[in-house]
């Protein structure tokens, strides 16, 4: 019978080298998704709070909250940015209740002086349309901060508001129309 | 997705306006830059107006910001009281999935519930041993082939009843005694007992337990009712006054005795030092009811003698006379019954009937001579099986209706959350 030879035969050394430790596919992915959305989540939470100084703090808080569930994302359930706006949407109201309980929420003022290079007409549009958006309900501040501040699609905004994308499109258009109505007006 | 707005996405499922699902292709397109039909160009405008107000993220934020999501966001404060092995199991249970959670928890709580109903099992099983004391003897390898009759009765290692020390009997009571306290709170409890006792020896070692069985009976004014010890195989059945159910044909021995109530554990003990205990049993029984019963009838009995002979004593006519002796007669008779009764209950409550088998080693008789065989295995086995399906079924009966109840509250907490951030919007 023939005796195979032992397969480490003549090894004197072993060297080992640890291996660099590899970054997790959901950290790779939150930090991709942290990369493209940070300001889009600034602008959607500041839009809806209309407070600068609160939509830094939900920003950060919507992030961090993001970050510790980033491995609890189930692609089946929507979108990655989808799924972002959710829980900085959570977070936004929860503020927006908080704010509610202790005092009427005190807005930004806005600025509505022209820029230098704006022509007296585009400056009346502008201050007719910040005006229009000042009136705006929070709901319908919400669909015009994620459409236009987040760039979301109006399926992602369905997911995130949790309704169908018909309906989610239908109040949007609803929206756009009352600020084109506005806009006129003011012309 | 949750499931109410599964449904609710149901509901509004009629399509957009084609007017409205232009107007919004146009914002779109007007958003990404796109060149429209002059028909948009004032809503694209618009669009592009409302996307310059969005507010811009402060430069000292930012790089905060990402100070904070470089370092993986550490908390500003971390928890002193908390331990860090604490603090990293919390943040790995608020990363896990919804549904991984869930089912961690009703993992957790199964394996609780199993453990507990486990443990409940084990101990009320313990419980009954105590009175039902079994135990198992080492298994053994030793045969023996056996030849000879069958002795009973008064032959060979039996005893005759009537060598050994009998009970005083208690027949006879007084009316002083069933007219005594018949109520159970004032009755001590009278409680009957009984054991059962096999014991495993060597095949030659059978005639001689045998006979020590009745030697520690005498010592303990026992008695001996019956008593059969077959030699082997073949045998004919015991021809005794009181023959056994013992004719399997096997080598042992067996005995029917009655040992005192007071002496029972000592001579139980005794006789369990005469071999290998294979069993040991002991039970017991409350008569106290019986004996209540037993004494008020008497003493019932006792009054309508009393008045029988007092209306005998004012009896005139023949006939009455006749009459009151005839059902006084009855009365006595009933009245020796009763008491009768009551001294078997007496008995019963005072000596103890005690069952001993005596089997030898390899015989192959019903008794067990504490070998394991394949059948032993199988029927353990099978009892493992019947009690891991009755854990599984207690718990069950248990995680089931807690699952429900947790899934309703999850939905509910979970849906009077969400409406309380959305009226926020309101």
């Amino acid at each position: 019978m023939k005796v195979r030879g032992r397969r480490n035969g003549g090894v004197e050394e072993a060297i080992s080298a640890p291996a660099q430790a590899m970054p997790a596919e959901a950290d790779v992915a939150f930090e991709t998704l942290y990369r493209s959305s940070r300001d889009d989540v600034f602008g959607y939470v500041a839009g809806l709070l209309r407070d600068r100084s609160a939509a830094e703090d939900v920003t950060a808080l919507a992030f961090e909250r993001a970050y510790r569930k980033r491995r609890s994302f189930d692609p089946r359930r929507g979108t990655h940015r989808a799924w972002l706006f959710g829980i900085a949407r959570n977070a936004a109201l929860d503020e927006l209740r908080r704010r509610s309980r202790l005092a009427e929420l005190v807005e930004e003022p806005v600025d509505d002086a022209p820029g230098p290079e704006e022509g007296a007409e585009v400056a009346l549009r502008r201050a007719a349309l910040r005006e229009a958006m000042s009136k705006l309900t929070a709901r319908e501040r919400e669909l015009i901060s994620l459409k236009f501040f987040a760039g979301l699609s109006n399926r992602e905004i369905a997911d995130v508001i949790s309704t169908s994308e018909t309906n989610a499109g239908t109040r949007l258009h609803r929206v756009i129309e009352k600020l084109r109505r506005a806009c006129d007006e003011a012309a | 997705m949750r499931l109410p707005d599964r449904f609710r996405r149901h509901e509004s499922d009629e399509r957009l306006a084609a007017e409205v699902e232009r107007e919004l292709l146009a914002v779109d397109g007007a958003l990404a830059g796109l060149e429209l039909h002059p028909d948009f160009d004032e809503l694209a405008a618009l669009a592009v107006a409302i996307r310059d107000e969005r507010p811009a993220v402060d430069e000292e934020f930012a790089a905060l910001l990402d100070e904070r999501a470089a370092a993986g966001f550490p908390r500003p404060e971390p928890n002193m009281r908390a331990p860090a092995a604490l603090t990293s199991a919390s943040e790995r249970l608020a990363g896990l999935r919804p549904r991984r959670l869930l089912a961690l928890a009703g993992a957790a709580a199964t394996l609780l519930v199993v453990v507990g109903v486990s443990i409940s099992v084990l101990h009320s099983s313990t419980n009954r041993s105590s009175s039902s004391l079994v135990q198992t003897a080492t298994p053994t390898s030793t045969s023996s082939s056996a030849a000879g009759g069958t002795t009973s009765g008064s032959g060979g290692g039996a005893v005759q009843p009537e060598s050994l020390p009998l009970l005083a009997p208690t027949a006879k009571f007084s009316s002083r005694s069933a007219n005594d306290e018949i109520t159970p709170s004032a009755t001590s409890r009278k409680v009957a007992q009984n054991a059962t006792l096999t014991l495993s020896t060597d095949p030659d070692k059978v005639r001689t337990i045998a006979s020590s069985v009745t030697d520690i009976v005498a010592h303990y004014h026992g008695l001996v009712i019956s008593s059969s010890i077959t030699s082997g195989k073949g045998s004919p059945p015991p021809t005794g006054p009181q023959p056994l159910p013992f004719s399997t044909g096997a080598l042992g021995a067996e005995f029917q005795l009655r040992i005192p109530a007071n002496k029972l554990n000592a001579a139980l003990d005794d006789l369990s030092k005469l071999g290998l205990v294979v069993s040991r049993e002991q039970g017991t029984k409350d008569i106290t009811s019986s004996f209540v019963d037993v004494r008020k009838q008497i003493k019932d009995l006792e009054d309508e003698r009393d008045q029988l002979i007092s209306q005998l004593s004012q009896a005139i006519t023949q006939e009455a006379i006749d009459a009151i002796n005839a059902r006084l007669k009855v009365v006595r008779n009933e009245i020796d019954h009763a008491q009768g009764n009551l001294g078997h209950l007496q008995q019963r409550v005072a000596v103890v009937p005690v069952h001993v088998s005596v089997v030898a080693k390899g015989s192959g008789g019903n008794g067990d001579d504490g070998g394991f065989d394949l059948g032993d295995a199988v029927h353990d086995a099978g009892r493992v099986l019947v009690v891991g399906a009755g854990v599984l079924l207690i718990s069950l009966a248990v995680i089931v209706p807690l699952a429900l109840i947790a899934t309703l509250a999850w939905f509910a907490v979970s849906r009077t959350r969400r409406r309380r951030r959305e009226r926020a919007l309101d």
